[in-house]
């Protein structure tokens, strides 16, 4: 290993960091089925009130993180529009319409 | 007779006409337009004034702005062409167009050499190479003896120092990247091209026609 790969390791010379506006990382603190849930969630500025949240899970049991977003959309229900749940289940709902036709 | 301008249109300090700046580098004017909105965002959260400090640079790549890191402060230096202690939104772009992918190798090289030269000699010294292996440790923290660090210097400088006089200069150190073509991975972000959709700026802020760019 030469003394520029050791280098290059460096946070300070990785620009990604510029770009990454509001992106968290949050972890759980309690130990789950397979370690403790850990989650990303990058926030993008669609219009100045409307934000879409992407969260995605980083470790930790799938099964405890689908609890996690369903408590976390309920908690927000009021403020939410639309979460990918909710836009499968609709898109369900028309298929099942047209198929009635 | 004939048309005027009533009054000339009042820019912020360090802006920058975004078709000129598309035209020396390798954004498009909407790509540049986006980097605008980033400029605003990074060049407005400690100090309002249209440029981007020190500080502000470390808070956007830290997320600290108190973040005291060797390589930061390098990659800062080399942004601020004019060395006013400040980047403007020139600078900011003509700079990072250098880690567009489409950008020339040679100017990713040349970037890099210019960076890791840490008193501007012209020369990659080994006292440099050896100071920023240090900082790389107690960054990280960790620790080396002096022993490991001396034999990797000697590793290091034994494949690069071909003229074997105890510097790297521009001619090694391009063979040496073109023999390690890993060691230019930071000076590339693929993000660059994604720039108009995550930092977008509407229809109404476009200097130009579409049908322009």
């Amino acid at each position: 290993m030469n003394a520029f790969q050791i280098i290059s390791m460096s946070p300070g010379l990785d620009l990604s960091g510029l770009f990454q506006k509001h992106k968290m990382k949050l972890q759980g603190d309690k130990m789950g089925r397979k370690g403790y849930l850990s989650l990303s969630a990058e926030i993008f500025e669609v219009a100045s009130s409307l934000h879409m949240v992407e969260l995605r899970k980083l470790d930790g049991d799938t099964l405890e993180y689908h609890k996690f977003e369903k408590n976390l959309s309920t908690g927000l229900k009021d403020i939410v529009w639309l979460t990918e749940v909710n836009i499968a289940k609709s898109i369900d709902k028309e298929k099942q319409q047209m198929q009635s036709l | 007779m004939g048309c005027f301008h009533s009054k000339p249109i009042k820019q912020p300090p360090g802006y920058e006409d975004p078709v000129i700046l598309a035209g020396e580098t390798a954004f498009s004017v909407s790509e540049v337009e986006a980097l605008y909105e980033l400029f605003k965002k990074i060049s407005s959260s400690v100090i309002d004034d249209g440029l981007i400090h020190k500080e502000e640079f470390r808070l956007a790549l830290f997320k600290n702005s108190r973040k005291e890191n060797l390589f930061a402060d390098r990659v800062f230096d080399l942004f601020d062409v004019k060395r006013n202690g400040v980047i403007d939104f020139g600078e900011f772009v003509r700079s990072l167009s250098v880690f567009h992918p489409t950008a020339a190798l040679e100017d990713k090289i040349e970037f890099a050499f210019r960076l890791y030269d840490l008193r501007c000699t012209g020369y990659i010294e080994r006292e440099e190479v050896k100071q920023m292996l240090i900082a790389l440790l107690t960054e990280s923290d960790m620790t080396l003896s002096d022993e490991v660090i001396e034999t990797i210097l000697d590793k290091t400088f034994a494949d690069a120092d071909t003229k074997n006089d105890g510097r790297i200069d521009k001619e090694e150190w391009q063979n040496f990247v073109l023999r390690n073509p890993s060691l230019m991975k930071n000076m590339t972000l693929p993000y660059l091209k994604d720039i108009t959709t995550a930092f977008p700026s509407f229809v109404f802020n476009s200097e130009v026609d579409d049908a322009a760019t």
